[in-house]
């Protein structure tokens, strides 16, 4: 049995703002301006990705006292979710249609 | 030494993100509450409160994609693409929020921000004659045809 992924067009936007560059790390208000979308629309985006695997994110290691402001939530796409999101991508490209893809296997953290 | 602190989270916009995690499961919320406080801050003061409303506005679309079940046995992934009819303007080809968008390999096309739909699924080819200018896409670019604002 498969897990299911819509792909709607802001969670299109949203992969293709984190495969721009897929090494980098973005928080949420980032991954918003880079993919075009009103406030707050990423976020759920994000949780169903993480949930899959296709992304991983990590809390900032900061001193909120030094910096002056709380630490933030990092993503990042992982290796596995970088192909599957390009595999993804182009199939939406060519027709829209369902598309079966081997499951990411979690990286270790 | 400190650093110069941001702007801080306004009064509204942060009780505004933490009713918006009220909705969340108990596991994930105190997360989420500092997730969302953080983005706060640096941002201007309606920048904020533009935020925290959007935010707390899909905080239900939020809670759902937590609460859906991953199938840790499931070998592989259905990607659905769902259907999108858009509005009567774009069913009827009268005006599309064209933007665009680059293939893998790189070779730009339009797709309308609203339907989904290319511009060669209506024309059957690039009709507008446009140059593409080689610019790196942008979801959020409004690239209208003909000089006319996107009326197609």
């Amino acid at each position: 049995m498969a897990d299911q992924l819509r792909m709607t067009l802001p969670t299109q936007f949203v992969l293709r703002a984190l495969l721009a560059d897929p090494q980098a790390e973005l928080y949420g208000v980032e991954i918003g301006e880079a993919a075009g979308l009103p406030s707050g629309t990423v976020h759920p985006i994000l949780a169903r990705l993480e949930g899959l695997r296709w992304v991983q994110s990590r809390w900032e290691d900061i001193d909120p006292k030094v910096e002056g402001r709380p630490a933030r939530r990092y993503y990042r796409l992982t290796a596995a979710g970088a192909q599957a999101a390009r595999t993804a991508l182009a199939e939406a490209y060519q027709s829209k249609r369902r598309v079966h893809l081997p499951r990411p296997v979690a990286e270790p953290s | 030494m400190a650093k110069r602190k941001m702007r801080a989270a306004g009064f509204v916009p942060r009780h505004t993100v933490q009713a918006a995690t009220r909705l969340l499961p108990g596991s994930t919320r105190d997360r989420y509450r500092q997730e969302f406080l953080a983005e706060l801050y640096g941002l201007g003061r309606a920048r904020q409160l533009h935020h925290a409303l959007g935010v707390l506005s899909r905080s239900w679309a939020l809670r759902a994609a937590i609460n859906t079940p991953t199938e840790a046995t499931a070998a592989d992934l259905e990607i659905v693409f769902p259907r999108r009819r858009g509005p009567l303007s774009c069913r009827l080809n009268l005006r599309h929020r064209w933007a665009t968008l680059r293939t893998e390999d790189g070779k730009p096309y339009l797709r309308c921000q609203r339907c989904g739909k290319d511009e060669t699924d209506i024309w059957g080819g690039n009709k507008s004659g446009r140059e593409f200018d080689g610019v790196s896409p942008s979801p959020g670019t409004y690239a209208g045809l003909g000089g006319t604002g996107g009326a197609t």
